[in-house]
C-alpha cells in the first residue's frame, strides 16, 4: 500500500543523485531510469517499485525492505553500492 | 352598616380583577418577550452561519488562487520565484484543511522534479529540486 492514498512516487528519468530518501515507503514507485547515484535509500520500502536501469552507485540501501534478485537485476549497481543484508 | 360592608367587598373585588388582569397581562408579556428573544436569535444564528459559510467560501477561493499561482511560477525562469511557489505549495499540502490537493501537489512537484532534472549533469540537485525531495521524503515516511 503506498503511504498516500492516490500518490505512487514516479522518478522515471529524473536525476536525483544524492537525495535523501531514507525510510520512505516507495511502494509500486516507478524509479526506471532514475540517477540516484549516492542517494540514500536506508530503510526504505522497494515492494514492487521498478528499477529498470535506475542508477544506484554508490546508494546506501542499508535495511531496505521487500527488495528482490529481480529488482537488483536491472538496476545499475557497482562496488560501491551498500545492499541490504537480506534480499528476497 | 350594611352598604359600607357591601361597598368595601365590591372594593376588594375590583382589586383581585385588577390583580389577576395584571398577573395575565404579566404572563403574556413575558411570553411574548420569551418569543422574540428566540426568533432573533434564530435570526442571528443563520447570519452568522451564513457569515461562516461565507468566510469558508473566501477562504478555499484564495487556496485555489493561491495553488494556481504557485504552480504558474513554477515554470518561471528566477530561482528564487520558484522556489517561493514550492515553499507555498509545501505549506498547503501540510494543511490538513486542504487534504485534496496532497495528491495533485505531490504530483505536479514530481512532474517538476522530473523535467527539470532530466539533462541535469550536477553532483547533486539545485535548491529547489532538494526541497521538492524533502518534502517527498516526508510525505512517504514510514509510520515509526
Amino acid at each position: 500500500m503506498p503511504q498516500i492514498e492516490g500518490f505512487v512516487l514516479d522518478l522515471s528519468g529524473a536525476r536525483v543523485r544524492r537525495t535523501d530518501l531514507s525510510k520512505a515507503n516507495l511502494t509500486g514507485a516507478n524509479l526506471s531510469n532514475a540517477d540516484l547515484t549516492g542517494a540514500n535509500l536506508r530503510g526504505a520500502n522497494l515492494a514492487n517499485a521498478t528499477l529498470k536501469g535506475t542508477i544506484l552507485r554508490g546508494a546506501d540501501l542499508r535495511d531496505a525492505i521487500n527488495l528482490t534478485k529481480e529488482q537488483l537485476a536491472d538496476a545499475v549497481v557497482d562496488d560501491t553500492t551498500i545492499l541490504p543484508a537480506k534480499i528476497k | 352598616m350594611a352598604t359600607t360592608n357591601g361597598g368595601s367587598d365590591q372594593i376588594a373585588y375590583w382589586i383581585q380583577i385588577s390583580e389577576l388582569v395584571r398577573n395575565y397581562g404579566l404572563v403574556a408579556a413575558a411570553g411574548i418577550g420569551v418569543g422574540l428573544a428566540w426568533w432573533r436569535s434564530r435570526a442571528s444564528n443563520r447570519q452568522a452561519l451564513a457569515a461562516l459559510r461565507q468566510a469558508e467560501l473566501a477562504q478555499r477561493d484564495h487556496v485555489v488562487e493561491m495553488f494556481n499561482r504557485a504552480v504558474d511560477q513554477l515554470g518561471s525562469d528566477k530561482l528564487e520565484v520558484r522556489l517561493g511557489a514550492i515553499y507555498t505549495l509545501k505549506r498547503i499540502s501540510r494543511d490538513p484543511q486542504y487534504i485534496d490537493y496532497r495528491v495533485p501537489i505531490l504530483e505536479t512537484l514530481t512532474a517538476y522534479v522530473r523535467e527539470r532534472t532530466r539533462e541535469d549533469t550536477n553532483a547533486e540537485p539545485l535548491v529547489d529540486v532538494r526541497e521538492i525531495m524533502k518534502l517527498l521524503n516526508e510525505a512517504l515516511a514510514e509510520p515509526k
